[in-house]
């Protein structure tokens, strides 16, 4: 045993083991210190919905109005009293999941989108059920219905060959407005050219990102090309974009969630800000 | 002169059991953090951890919240006077739709500089972070198809480039 202690080889192993323990000690207080203990993973926010229509905005023959199903969840409120009211509003559109409720309310050529609890001319947003929303305004609640738009009476005053007609124009100019213009058509085969060629878009429009205190809240419109589809959609120079059908861009992933995803819109809503005003820039994509 | 040995001795043998035994995949994880700085998140990855460093696969990566890549190949080899990095087959979201291999190589002989070179249906670029002056420079050695990035070379006689500069 003496022999064995004393041996060369048992030295120079005793020497390894005392370094590798070094090397080992030094690791182990760096990585406490200094390393982080699990790597970084992505976390997807919510993807972009599609905005829910009841009817298309131009007179179309081919729409068939979708049917939303409410939420199991989904409590209904039923109010012990409706007051009519809000004669001169249109809830043009509705979207309602037991996470969240948007919609899209016109007065005369003025278009707001809405989320539960916001305000419109002083009508708040209260909540909504299969085919209607309820308001709240000085105490009294107010229920607007989908079908006030008049479905039947656009029918009649615009026959086949108005739609058709529609249809090719769109087709031919690319961007039409319709007869309020409040909301202009779009062809889905000029977003189709864009959506190919993202060149095409860098040279019609520059938008950069435009941050509040540091944090991104939308992307801002440094200049428009003379005469250029972007143009004709209503965008000007400055305007910043802070939203697109209720989905707030505050981040890359939401701008480039919609770019991938504009093939398949058949609405859209831009929410705007100009000159510190908030507007809404209202789209069907035919 | 034995123990004048014996303090060299044990001094090599620290540096290669301090490689040996190093924690690789919290270096990389460093890595991914320091990333994180710059927008840059590696997600989904697989790891298998070797004697020399560190393999990943299937690794999806985001630029500023934009899944832009998936990358089925990241070798990091970390040899600390000698760090490479090298990510192959890489699809991705934009054009180039494919691009074959980007190295970056951090040597202690160039500690100014992070080295970077990548092929693909772009072509070949090379360049690289230098460190001090907190740049970016690429520069294109063989064009095939480069419309999608024209509009952010610059040129010069050495032909076109890439330049980006970095805020402290």
């Amino acid at each position: 045993m003496k022999n064995i202690t004393n041996s060369k080889l048992f030295s120079t192993l005793l020497f390894f083991l005392t370094v590798l323990v070094i090397a080992k000690l030094i690791w182990l207080v760096l990585s406490i210190q200094f390393l982080p203990k699990s790597g970084i993973e992505y976390s997807e926010k919510n993807k972009l919905k599609a905005f829910y229509y009841p009817v298309r905005l131009s007179n179309s023959k081919k729409y068939k109005p979708k049917v939303i199903v409410a939420p199991i969840n989904t409590k209904i409120i039923q109010p012990k009293k409706i007051v009519r009211g809000m004669k001169d509003y249109k809830l043009l559109a509705l979207y309602h999941t037991s996470e969240l409720l948007v919609v899209t309310v016109a007065k005369g050529a003025k278009t707001k989108v809405l989320a539960q609890g916001e305000l419109f001319n002083g009508f708040k947003l209260k909540s909504a059920g299969r085919d209607y929303a309820l308001f709240n305004k000085d105490g009294k609640e107010f229920k607007l219905h989908l079908k006030n738009i008049k479905v039947k009476k656009a029918k009649k005053t615009a026959p086949k060959r108005v739609a058709k007609a529609v249809s090719r124009s769109v087709k031919k100019k690319g961007i039409i407005a319709t007869d309020d213009g409040a909301t202009k058509i779009v062809s889905k085969g000029l977003l189709s050219s864009y959506t190919k060629d993202i060149d095409k878009v860098w040279k019609d429009i520059g938008i950069g990102e435009h941050k509040v205190n540091g944090v991104l809240t939308g992307f801002k419109v440094n200049f428009i090309k003379r005469h250029s589809d972007f143009e004709k959609l209503g965008l000007k120079r400055g305007d910043i974009l802070t939203a697109i059908n209720g989905q707030e861009l505050d981040s890359y992933n939401a701008a480039f969630s919609f770019y991938k995803e504009m093939d398949s819109i058949e609405n859209l809503t831009l929410s705007i800000k100009r000159n510190n005003q908030e507007m809404e820039l209202e789209y069907e994509i035919q | 002169m034995q123990m004048v040995k014996r303090i060299f001795g044990g001094f090599f043998l620290l540096i290669i059991f301090l490689w040996l035994v190093a924690p690789k995949q919290e270096l990389y994880f460093l890595l991914e953090k320091e990333l994180k700085k710059s927008d840059i998140i590696i997600s989904n990855e697989h790891f298998v951890d070797t004697w020399y460093g560190l393999e990943i696969f299937d690794a999806d990566i985001y630029v500023k919240g934009i899944k832009l890549a998936k990358a089925s190949s990241l070798k990091l080899h970390i040899f600390f006077l000698y760090n490479r990095l090298i990510v192959e087959n890489i699809e991705t979201e934009v054009d180039p739709k494919s691009i074959d291999t980007i190295s970056m190589i951090f040597n202690v002989i160039k500690p100014y500089k992070i080295a970077i070179k990548s092929s693909g249906s772009f072509g070949v670029i090379e360049g690289g972070v230098y460190i001090m002056e907190r740049k970016l420079l690429l520069r294109v050695k063989e064009s095939k198809n480069m419309n999608a990035f024209k509009k952010f070379l610059s040129h010069d006689e050495k032909g076109d480039y890439y330049e980006k500069y970095y805020k402290q």
